[in-house]
C-alpha cells in the first residue's frame, strides 16, 4: 500500500464481502480514498473508471473471478493474503507521517454515478461528511449495538455506506442478504428471522415484492423494529399494506443523491397516508439544509409551488474526480448568499411542499431515472447504443408502468447483434429492457429527437 | 404439455428477457440468469397475462427454474 496517500484513489474490485470493508479500512486509514467496483460490471465500464482514476493499485480478494486485463498496467494487491504477511519495516511510521496531512475534508471515498455523456462521474465524499452522517443517522435512528443489520445495496451504492458505518459506529452486527434472496420473498422474510435482523434500509422494490406477492400474511420478520426506504419513491400503497402487517415498526423514508452523502432529507412516518398521496421526502438531516428554488432561484416557501431541490451543507461533496466542468455545473455558488460564496448543490429533482408544509419528490428534471434503485442517465444508454456501428441514432425512455427501459434506435444493427454488445458495455441495471428498431428516427423542428412522438410508441 | 401454453408463457418470457435463452436454462434461479427484479417483473407479467393468483409460496426456484417449470405452474393454477 505504499502507493497509496492522501487525496489517492485506491480501487477495490471485490464480491461483497467482510474483506471488502477491510479493503474500504484500510485504504482510508492511510489517508488514500476507495473507490468500489462491481465485480459484476461489464469489463469495459469498470475499465473506464480504473482509466479515470489513473490507478497504480487495484485491490481484489483470492477467489473472486477477476477479468484478466485487470492487472495490465496495475498491481493487484489480494486483501486476504495481505494481513497474513509481516509489516515491511518502516511501514507504521510511513502511514502516520501520511496520516500527519490528511484532514477531514480529504476525501473518504469516491463512488461512481451514471453520467450524461457516457463516462461516469465518480462523486468525491469527505471524511468529514460520512462521519456526519453517521452521527446523524445513528442518533435520529437510536441504533444501539444490538441492532442486527441486513444490507440489500451494493457497495458501489452509497445506500451501502450507511449500513456500514453505522454497524462499525454502534458496534453493531450487518448480514450481506444474498442478492438471489431479492427474487424469492419467502425465503428473504424467513431470512430476516433467521438472522433475527432488527432494521433494513433497502430499496422500495424490494419491500413492494415482499407484501405484493402476500409474504407477510404467511409468516412475518419477528425481529424488525426499524424500516427505512431510499433510492426510489415508496408507494403508499404498498407501504400501508406494510404498515398493516407491522403496526409497531418505526418507518422513514431517505431521499438524498450521492453528491449529498448517503442521505439529505428523511421523514420518519408517523401520521396515517393515504394510497393516493406521496410519501413525504421531510426534512434535512444534520448540519444540512434543502432548499426549493424556481427557475429565477428565488425561494419557494409556498405549498404546490414546484422547484429544484437544492442541497447546502455537511452533506455535500467535494466534487467529481477530474471533472473540474461537471463539478462546477453541479456544485454552484448560493444565489441567496450574496455576502459570501457558498456552495450549493443543485439535485436535477424537482419538489413541492404539501398543505402541510412537508416536501415531496416530484420528478427528475432532466433525462435522469431511477431503475431498480438505481440513478441512471438515459443519456449514457443511448450514448452506449450510438456507438454500435451500424446505428445511426438512438435515443431511451422509461416507460414507467412495467418499469422498462426502451430502447429505440435506427441503424443496420439486428437487434440481438446490440443487445450482445450492450451486455459488454453497460451494467446490468442500465439494459434495456425492450428495443425498438425504427427505419427512421421521428425530429422535431430543431432536428432533434423527437421524444414525444416516441412516447406514443411505448 | 399444452403446447400452446407453452408458447404463451415463453412469449411472455422473452418479452421481459430478451437476452434469455428460456428453451436452453435450466436453473434460471439457482444460476442468478434472471435477476431478481427481472423475476418480479415475470410472476407479475404471468398473472396478468393468465389471470392467476401466484403468491409468495409459489416463488421458489422449484417453479421457476425453467421454462418446463414455469408452464407447469401456470398450468395448476389455471386447472
Amino acid at each position: 500500500m505504499d502507493e497509496a496517500g492522501t487525496g489517492v484513489p485506491v480501487p477495490v474490485l471485490m464480491e461483497k464481502s467482510v474483506e471488502c470493508i477491510e479493503a474500504f479500512l484500510g485504504v482510508a486509514y492511510t489517508g488514500a480514498f476507495y473507490v468500489p467496483i462491481d465485480i459484476s460490471m461489464p469489463w469495459n465500464r469498470a475499465e473506464l473508471i480504473l482509466n479515470t482514476l489513473n490507478a497504480g493499485i487495484l485491490l481484489v480478494r483470492s477467489g473472486d473471478k477477476i477479468p484478466e486485463e485487470a492487472g495490465k498496467g496495475r498491481k493487484l494487491v489480494y486483501v486476504d493474503a495481505l494481513t497474513a504477511l509481516p509489516l515491511s519495516p518502516g511501514a507504521v511510521e510511513r502511514i502516520e507521517k501520511r496520516q500527519e496531512s490528511c484532514i477531514d475534508a480529504d476525501p473518504m471515498y469516491a463512488i461512481f454515478t451514471s453520467g450524461s455523456t457516457g463516462v461516469p462521474k465518480g462523486v468525491l465524499v469527505s471524511r468529514r461528511s460520512v462521519i456526519n452522517f453517521t452521527e446523524w443517522w445513528c442518533e435520529t435512528f437510536e441504533f444501539s449495538e444490538n441492532e442486527v443489520f441486513a444490507n440489500q445495496t451494493p457497495f458501489y451504492f452509497d445506500a451501502s455506506v450507511k449500513d456500514i458505518y453505522a454497524t462499525l459506529r454502534c458496534g453493531a452486527t450487518m448480514h450481506i442478504v444474498p442478492k438471489k434472496l431479492f427474487s424469492l420473498p419467502k425465503q428473504l422474510v424467513a431470512f430476516l428471522n433467521e438472522k433475527e435482523i432488527t432494521v433494513i434500509d433497502w430499496v422500495p422494490s424490494a419491500l413492494c415484492m415482499i407484501v405484493n406477492f402476500k409474504t407477510l400474511e404467511k409468516e412475518k420478520p419477528r425481529f424488525l423494529k426499524k424500516i427505512m426506504f431510499l433510492g426510489e419513491v415508496m408507494p403508499a400503497k404498498q407501504f400501508n399494506m406494510w404498515r398493516k402487517a407491522l403496526p409497531d415498526v418505526k418507518y422513514a423514508n431517505l431521499y438524498g443523491p450521492t453528491e449529498a452523502t448517503g442521505d439529505c432529507t428523511y421523514y420518519k412516518v408517523e401520521r396515517e397516508i393515504k394510497d393516493n398521496e406521496s410519501i413525504p421526502i421531510g426534512r434535512a438531516c444534520m448540519n444540512t439544509e434543502v432548499l426549493l428554488l424556481d427557475e429565477d432561484d428565488t425561494l419557494i416557501t409556498e405549498a404546490g409551488r414546484i422547484g429544484e431541490i437544492v442541497v447546502r451543507g455537511c452533506s455535500l461533496a467535494l466534487g467529481y474526480y477530474n471533472d473540474p466542468e461537471k463539478t462546477e455545473a453541479a456544485f454552484t455558488e448560493n444565489p441567496l448568499q450574496k455576502a459570501y460564496k457558498e456552495r450549493i448543490y443543485r439535485t436535477g429533482d424537482l419538489g413541492k411542499y404539501n398543505e402541510l408544509g412537508e416536501l415531496l419528490f416530484v420528478s427528475r428534471k432532466d433525462s435522469q431515472i431511477k431503475h431498480m434503485g438505481h440513478r441512471i442517465e438515459l443519456g449514457e444508454i443511448e450514448t452506449a447504443i450510438g456507438a454500435v456501428e451500424g446505428i445511426r441514432r438512438a435515443c431511451c425512455l422509461y416507460n414507467e408502468k412495467n418499469s422498462r427501459i426502451v430502447a429505440f434506435y435506427e441503424g443496420e444493427t439486428e437487434k440481438e447483434r446490440l443487445m450482445e454488445i450492450l451486455k459488454e458495455a453497460l451494467p446490468s441495471y442500465m439494459l434495456p429492457g425492450v428495443y425498438h428498431r425504427l427505419s427512421e428516427m421521428p425530429v422535431n423542428l430543431n432536428g432533434k429527437t423527437d421524444r414525444t412522438a416516441l412516447k406514443e410508441l411505448l | 404439455m399444452n403446447d400452446k401454453l407453452r408458447e404463451e408463457v415463453l412469449a411472455v418470457l422473452t418479452d421481459l428477457c430478451p437476452d434469455v435463452d428460456f428453451e436452453k436454462e435450466e436453473a434460471l434461479i439457482d444460476d442468478g440468469i434472471v435477476e431478481s427484479f427481472d423475476v418480479i417483473q415475470i410472476v407479475t407479467s404471468l398473472m396478468e397475462q393468465f389471470d392467476i393468483e401466484i403468491d409468495a409460496d409459489d416463488i421458489e426456484p422449484e417453479n421457476l427454474n425453467s421454462l418446463e417449470r414455469i408452464v407447469g405452474m401456470v398450468e395448476r393454477k389455471l386447472n
